[in-house]
């Protein structure tokens, strides 16, 4: 019972954030897409509810921690549900595609449940830190301050932003404490979550059978990863799951006139979510910004301002958390910021690619990278993606090399996670590049949309 | 050839969704060889196939569980000083209702802090208490439940 109670409070958090899906960029999406932009923002609303009750002293408890974001959405719902917003594209694809698209996804779906479910693919995480803290948040019905400025709490990287033991925390204040059997089953969400909004997206770009086609794709290569990673109840999920959202509405954006609501709304969560976030929030706007640049789009630097600031401001929140608390502020470093183990590089290198086999014997690298090399693309179009897939490769290895003994365990045990965010903007680079037209034929760049001249 | 086929951009939407399916038969395969009636048990513990060492502690942790008053403070003992770290980290996550005091920490014994607890769970234990003074509450799987007695 205390399973289903878990379960249900974490499928009503997009009604905590169900203004989002009124927004004008979001309203055309489609049902299903629209929910899940609620649920990233109501996760983000719910993180700051958190935070704010926390400060406030005032103990959570569902009434308590829904009642902020759930009038923030009504208001914002209600302005922004009568601004115009541009009418939904009619479907146009196949349907023997479509249903081939559903097949695949289903199965892929199905076998990542199976695996998490039968506890298959539980992060060890989960038991050490990621469901300890929201056990205690729950119990302490706020964030437990004092356990995060424990010495002995140092292990559970206390200084971790807050989202997933906050939404954790309030799945078991449903419950009546943690479930703890059902909590990694519950990863299965943020997958599924960001399925119909993916193919929302793409097929903007893309049309019906080509989103439908790198949709399918893009879960079956993610799901075998998850499941391989061992991330089930951790971080990993959600994180992938704002990244990629935020990736695929930057390579979907026509022109400068596109709103940076919904790819600024999934990078604060993701800031919100982990430390790797606000790296990857700060990698997909630089390469949002060299795009525009690049293409001599309108007022780049103000564009780039607003997709960053909404994660500025989570993180900021975080920090201002901790340091009205007393606790450490910011994060902690894994040693002197240039103290690199330069001697480690090549292991590092070595390591990495070997962790790379992502539960498909590296296909799930191999083939979108095969087809992103086949279409020869105009890589300017693609930045958003491509500074975030190599920009967390660059990022990691700087990590890695800070370690003072041989990597290779710590890499062995991270690579495979930490790096699903840059495989998704991958396989969508290669999306975008093999069948959203774009392709560079002979020096020249060459719009799919616009038919070729005549001879 | 068929029209359709013609098509390179048809063809290369088939290419994602041939190479999606491909994707499907790597988590699948280990599925069908396997019987499945083992592959649909319940798990006991949320690393029943991910990690067997954490499985057990897990276990002799949850066995404690109904055992710990709310309110009381605990610390555990082991042999090995990395299982030992293991059971603190997640008894503070399964007794969350419960103060844990730490017998050692990162591998630096804490005897002061541990002596301070009401109730010690030991991992799989010697015959006799730990140490003098501890009472038997129970003998669970994988481990013993002792109380401190209350100091005069």
């Amino acid at each position: 019972m205390s399973s289903v109670a878990f379960l249900a409070a974490l499928a009503a958090i997009p009604a905590l954030g169900a203004g989002a899906a009124f927004h004008p960029s979001v309203r055309p999406l489609g049902v299903l897409a629209r929910a899940g932009v609620a649920l990233a923002a109501g996760t983000v609303a719910l993180t700051l509810a958190g935070l704010v009750l926390t400060l406030a002293g005032v103990a959570w408890s569902i009434p308590a921690l829904a009642a902020l974001p759930l009038g923030a959405s009504l208001v914002l719902g209600l302005r922004w549900s009568r601004e115009p917003a541009p009418r939904p594209a009619l479907r146009e694809g196949s349907r023997r595609v479509a249903a081939a698209s559903v097949g695949v996804t289903a199965l892929s779906l199905g076998l990542l449940a199976w695996t998490l479910v039968t506890a298959g693919a539980t992060s060890v995480d989960f038991l050490l830190f990621w469901g300890v803290k929201a056990a205690r948040f729950a119990q302490a019905r706020g964030i437990d301050v004092g356990l995060l400025g424990w010495p002995h709490f140092g292990h559970a990287v206390p200084d971790y932003p807050p989202a997933v033991p906050i939404v954790q925390a309030w799945g078991a204040l449903a419950a009546g404490h943690l479930p703890w059997r059902t909590v990694p089953a519950a990863s299965l969400l943020w997958v599924a979550a960001a399925i119909p909004l993916l193919r929302a997206l793409l097929r903007r770009r893309l049309g019906d059978d080509g989103a439908a086609g790198v949709t399918a794709f893009w879960a079956a290569a993610l799901s075998a990863s998850l499941a391989f990673s061992l991330s089930g109840g951790n971080a990993e999920a959600p994180l992938l799951f704002f990244e990629t959202i935020a990736v695929a509405a930057l390579l979907v954006e026509d022109g400068d006139g596109d709103s940076r609501f919904l790819p600024g709304l999934m990078l604060a969560a993701a800031a919100l979510t982990k430390v790797e976030g606000s790296v990857g929030a700060l990698l997909v706007t630089a390469g949002a910004l060299a795009r525009d640049v690049g293409e001599g789009r309108r007022r780049p630097l103000f564009r780039a301002v607003r997709l960053l600031a909404p994660a500025a401001l989570g993180v900021a929140s975080w920090f201002f958390f901790q340091w009205r608390e007393g606790l450490f502020v910011g994060y902690r470093s894994h040693g002197a910021l240039f103290g690199l183990r330069t001697d480690f590089l090549s292991t590092i290198l070595a390591t990495e690619l070997d962790q790379l086999a992502a539960g498909t014997r590296w296909l799930a690298w191999a083939i979108p990278i095969g087809l992103l090399l086949a279409a020869r693309p105009a890589v300017g179009r693609l930045l958003p993606a491509v500074f975030l897939t190599i920009g967390l490769f660059g990022f990691l290895v700087f990590d890695y090399m800070h370690d003072q003994t041989d990597p290779r365990e710590r890499i062995s045990w991270t690579t495979p996670r930490v790096t699903q965010p840059a495989l998704s903007a991958c396989i969508l680079a290669a999306g975008v590049a093999s069948l959203g037209g774009g392709e560079r034929r002979r020096g020249r760049v060459r719009d799919a949309a616009v038919p070729p001249a005549p001879p | 050839m068929s029209s359709l086929a013609r098509d390179p951009r048809t063809l290369r939407v088939r290419i994602w969704l041939a190479a999606a399916l491909l994707l499907c038969l790597f988590p699948l395969a280990p599925r069908l060889a396997r019987p499945l009636d083992g592959q649909l048990r319940r798990p006991l513990t949320p690393v029943d196939l991910t990690d067997t060492e954490r499985a057990r502690q897990w276990l002799f942790l949850d066995s404690c569980r109904p055992l710990l008053p709310p309110g009381s403070s605990f610390t555990v003992l082991a042999d090995d000083p990395r299982t030992e770290m293991a059971l603190f980290m997640m008894g503070i996550g399964l007794f969350p209702s419960s103060q844990p005091l730490a017998h050692s920490y990162y591998f630096v014994p804490t005897p002061d802090e541990a002596a301070r607890a009401r109730y010690v769970l030991r991992y799989q234990p010697a015959p006799s208490a730990p140490e003098p003074g501890l009472r038997l509450v129970a003998r669970v799987p994988g481990g013993a439940l002792y109380e401190r007695a209350a100091r005069p």
